[in-house]
């Protein structure tokens, strides 16, 4: 059998044969550019926003934390690129630190809160009965509870640290995304091909990772989208309420809670640039997601 | 007998992304007032999109009907304004689908979805179409209909919906009716009800009835004439005698022995069309069906054989029917 | 032992398959915190028939009578709710979890719609070759894929297709590649449930002469469900007729068409169409009033009376037991010529 054209291998995994060449993989990145330019686009901002917070101290220009009464409230333009704050810090600085942990929160809670959540709702679905109603009634008892609100709980347990932000985030997230894959799970339970894996005698796991998870992901990858924007608010309310990372490490979210909201009306700013990195966060994942929910549906294969 | 309708050189394609699909391609047949004409063929070729052409309720993009007329009481369908085909449809041409648990709204009563046309096209007032209604339901054999009316789609079985939608079809007093694989999703037994029951209200009314499917043992006992149809176009027509007992087509002739009968002998092996029909979008020159024909001959590759009498009424599009018509009449002799 | 089995199952016969007071009930729940069962749907109720090594064994009825439900706990797809299934004699119902995954090595499935029977993100090569590994089937990389092109030919799809998603096939492809996955790890028996009702005719009759073709070549037991019973004429052996969770009628082939003994038996044949309208509209119908009831309700006695036009007060209230009749030829009608007393 010939190599498989096009696919990125996700399909189905058979290990036996689902090893790549070496060389395919750069084949197969020119050829996502070339069909999926906005896909393409979305994965350099992402890569990019990555880098930057990666070398943040080469990048920045100022010390995020130094203060300069001079430059309270400077407006964007000559003296900082995008002004000052309220104790004259450099908001452009602050911003390239703030990636730091930001990127971090965000993408680590979106990520494992849809991924777990994913596995809770799908297993749940596929053993069914008694399991799945204790599931249930456990998620329905923490979706009583808005996720901020869970989250803060689970932080006075755990105690303030960037890693617990993450922790708690993200079991406040497996709830609603357990809940919304479940919907699609059900639907796919009906299908006669996860009888037909029963009938040839796979285990669970290979039902639930390798039949029912792959047909969930175009829900996963939305799920993602909408937990990567408000992450990233999340961890600076965490912070703000003082149980997140300490106040004067910055954070996007941090600066559009802070004194963003008391003084927009002075120094706009202040709000403007952070809301604007959390949007092209949000807006590369869309683009990226949108165009890998194409390449990994074998429906889509040869049109993309 | 008048021809109620006729549909001359339809062609309907759909323009998608990966190339023009050829659904319809040249279609013609004429409906005779009363008569019930069969339309047989197999999924994909077809059918559904001429009967909807007629409607004119093609999915405009990517379908688009770009040639033939349809004329139907003297007038051309496809010329109508949007306005005046909304009066034809539902009201003198009345649709019964696969599926009647798709077709009907699951929010509402069945007394909502039959009155509703009762009042918008024959302007009755809410008693006067509710009592309409429930001698319709009683006409399609539906018992206890005052207290059925009142209740949703999903409290009936499927037989008894396809029984609702003959009922609403039939409401507005249609001149004809098309039935889409009316009785595709049913049992025998119940197919047996629904088939009977369309018959008995065509005689009844004079309705004519255009029955599409792609088993040909369904419409042999209620059809007056069957076009059958492949990769777009009619390729055989005539009465169902003619079509069933001296097949002139090959594919006709190979669909009917594929399948095992209960009134002959049971052979050994069932004697199936090999291969499979065409992609619509790359048809192959010459006769679409070449590639599975036990009888194809040089021409059939170069030229595309047009449907022709081979008898009075009985028409085939294949360059050998006349011996596949004497072989099948020394066999029946 | 009841009379029904003994006679099944003759000294010397090489049983295969021997389904016992088979039940599956389906629970019917309410409550939204609590859920509580407020019914159940019958829809198997107290079937039991043999099916011999290497015969077909024609399963018919009306869409809701229990066919693949019936199917379905034959493998254990469902656990039923009481009775037992003895695979060349061991009970597979008494069979734990691992136990019943080694036994799928012997018995497998063919489903009705090909298109929710395949995984949709798996390609052909991978939905074939899967049982392969599940049940580690396969030694190596090379025998894994000598295998898969082997099984793939086998049902006569080309090699080269291996790569190919479900979804660039045809139906009749796809019905292919579903008994390619049935055939993959050497099967004994095969539940074939409606494999060709979704088919056009024309394909029909080429997936009916691969599944006898196959028969013949891997000496295959088939439990054939279908509701068409011209199909079940040709591939059957013998035939059971279902209605509404029972087996109302179990025959020879030849005796069930030519001497239908069941009233039902006798009006699905009659419903039959033939493509002829010559031979149609001079043939008797036996028109069956209204439907099959609801299995959550099931009619007393006879559970066909409501529909039966030879029914007498007797039969609403007598459950008739299945008796042979004549060699072979077993009947539930307490009508029937040679039942003798209820
Ligand atoms: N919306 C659509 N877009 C593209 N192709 C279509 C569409 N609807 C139908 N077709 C194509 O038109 C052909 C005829 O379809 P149809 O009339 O529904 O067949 P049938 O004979 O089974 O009723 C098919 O090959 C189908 O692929
Ligand atoms: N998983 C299930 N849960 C509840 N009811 C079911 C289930 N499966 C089947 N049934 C019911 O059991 C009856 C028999 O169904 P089935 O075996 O699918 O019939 P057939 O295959 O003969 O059409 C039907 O009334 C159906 O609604
Ligand atoms: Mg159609
Ligand atoms: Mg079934």
């Amino acid at each position: 059998m010939a190599e498989q054209s096009g696919s990125i291998a996700v399909s189905s995994g058979v290990p036996i044969r689902g090893l790549m060449p070496g060389g395919a993989i750069w084949k197969h990145i020119s050829r996502f550019a070339r069909r999926k330019p906005l896909g393409a686009f979305g994965a350099v901002i992402a890569l990019i926003l990555i880098i930057v917070a990666v070398f943040a101290p080469f990048i920045a220009t100022h010390d995020p934390a130094a203060t300069n009464g001079a430059l309270v409230y400077a407006p964007p333009g000559s003296q900082l690129l995008l002004g000052g704050d309220q104790l004259g810090r450099d908001v452009f600085s602050r911003l390239v630190y703030g990636a730091r942990v930001s990127l971090y929160a965000g993408l680590l809670s979106a990520f494992i809160g849809a991924s777990i959540g994913m596995v809770v709702g799908v297993a749940s679905v596929h053993f069914g009965g008694k399991t799945d109603l204790i599931v249930q009634r456990i998620i329905d008892t923490m979706m009583a509870f808005p996720p901020l609100i869970l989250a803060i709980t689970i932080m006075a347990a755990l105690g303030a640290s960037l890693n617990n932000v993450v922790i708690a985030l993200t079991i406040a997230y497996i709830p609603s995304a357990a809940r919304v894959l479940r919907s699609q799970a059900l639907a796919i339970k009906e299908m006669d091909y996860i009888l037909a894996a029963r009938a040839i005698g796979a285990s669970h796991g290979r039902i639930i990772f390798r039949c029912m998870i792959p047909n969930c992901l175009a829900l996963y990858i939305v799920l993602v989208s909408v937990f990567l924007g408000t992450a990233i608010v999340a961890e600076a309310t965490l912070s703000f309420l003082g149980i997140g990372v300490p106040p004067d490490v910055p954070s996007w979210g941090g600066m559009l809670n802070g004194a963003a909201q008391t003084y927009v009306h002075l120094a706009p700013w202040l709000g403007v640039f952070p809301g604007l990195a959390i949007a092209i966060v949000v807006f590369a994942w869309n683009l990226l997601g949108d165009a890998l929910r194409d390449v990994l549906d074998p429906r889509l294969r040869g049109t993309w | 007998m008048a021809t109620l309708l006729e549909v001359k050189d339809l062609r309907t394609h759909f323009f998608t992304r990966e190339g023009v699909v050829k659904a319809v391609d040249g279609v013609s047949y004429a409906i005779e007032e009363g008569e019930t004409l069969g339309l047989v063929g197999e999924s994909g070729c077809g059918k559904s999109v001429s009967a909807l052409s007629i409607m004119r309720l093609v999915p405009d993009p990517p379908g688009k009907t770009v040639g033939g007329e349809i004329i139907f009481d003297g007038q051309d369908l496809l010329k109508l304004p949007d306005s005046e085909i909304r009066r034809v449809r539902g009201k003198q041409i009345a649709m019964v689908y696969q599926e009647p648990m798709t077709s009907l709204n699951p929010v509402l009563t069945i007394e909502r979805q039959l009155t509703e046309s009762l009042e918008l096209h024959l302007a009755m007032s809410k008693t006067e179409a509710r009592r309409e209604a429930v001698r319709r339901l009683e006409q399609v054999g539906i018992p206890d209909p005052e207290r059925r009316l009142k209740q949703y789609p999903h409290q009936f079985s499927g037989g008894m919906l396809q029984r609702v939608m003959i009922a609403i079809a039939l409401s507005c007093n249609p001149k004809l009716i098309i039935a889409d694989e009316p009785t595709t999703a049913l049992d025998v037994t119940i197919q047996a009800q629904i088939l009977d029951l369309m018959k008995n209200l065509s005689r009844e009314y004079g309705v004519s009835l255009l029955i599409i499917t792609h088993n040909l043992g369904v419409v042999a006992r209620y059809a007056d004439r069957v076009n059958i149809m492949y990769a777009g176009k009619v390729i055989e027509r005539g009465t169902a005698r003619d079509i069933y007992r001296h097949p002139s087509h090959p594919y006709t002739l190979g669909l009917l022995n594929s399948v095992p009968r209960l009134d002959l002998p049971r052979t050994e092996k069932l004697d199936p069309i090999e291969g499979q029909p065409p992609d619509l979008m790359h048809l192959p020159a010459g006769c679409a069906f070449r590639e599975r024909c036990r009888f194809a001959i040089a021409r059939c590759a170069q030229e595309i054989p047009p449907l022709r009498p081979v008898s009075a009424g009985h028409l085939s599009a294949c360059f050998v029917a006349e011996t596949l018509l004497s072989r099948a009449k020394e066999h029946a002799a | 032992m009841t009379a029904v089995e003994r006679t099944q199952r003759e000294p010397g016969d090489d049983v295969l398959i021997e389904v016992k007071h088979l039940k599956m009930y389906f629970p019917v729940t309410s409550g939204v915190l609590v859920q509580r069962t407020v019914g159940y749907i019958k829809a198997v109720d107290d079937v039991s028939f043999v099916v011999r090594r290497g015969e077909t064994l024609g399963l018919v009825g009306e869409s809701g009578c229990g066919k693949t439900t019936t199917g379905r706990c034959v493998l254990q797809l469902y656990r039923p709710t009481a009775g037992s299934v003895l695979f060349d004699g061991e009970d597979l119902c008494s069979m734990n979890g691992r136990e019943l995954r080694g036994m799928r090595r012997y018995m497998q499935v063919i489903f009705q719609d090909p298109y929710s029977s395949l995984n949709p993100r798996m390609t052909a090569g991978d939905i074939v070759g899967e049982p392969l590994l599940v049940q580690g089937l396969a030694t190596d990389r090379r025998a894994y894929r000598e295998r898969v092109a082997e099984l793939l030919s086998l049902v006569g799809l080309r090699t080269s297709m291996a790569d190919r998603f479900p979804h660039e096939f045809s139906g009749g492809q796809r019905q292919r590649i579903g008994v390619a996955r049935a055939l993959a790890v050497n099967p004994q028996f095969i539940v074939c449930d409606e494999p060709v009702s979704a088919l056009d005719v024309s394909i029909q009759a080429q997936i009916v002469n691969l599944l006898e073709e196959l028969q013949e070549k891997f000496d295959l037991t088939y439990l054939f469900i279908a509701h068409d019973l011209s199909v079940v004429r040709h591939i059957s052996d013998r035939v059971a007729v279902m209605y509404l969770g029972h087996i109302v009628e179990i025959a020879g082939r030849n005796a069930i068409y030519a001497t239908p003994l069941h009233p039902y038996t006798k009006a699905l044949l009659s419903a039959v169409p033939i493509p002829d309208p010559v031979i149609d509209t001079q043939r008797e119908r036996i028109p069956l009033a209204g439907e099959v009831p609801s299995p959550l309700n099931p009619p007393s006695g006879c559970v066909f009376h409501p529909r039966c036009w030879m029914a007498t007060a007797e039969c609403q209230q007598v459950i008739p037991e299945l008796r042979e009749v004549q060699t072979g030829h077993f009947v539930a009608c307490i009508h029937a010529p040679g039942y003798g007393s209820p």
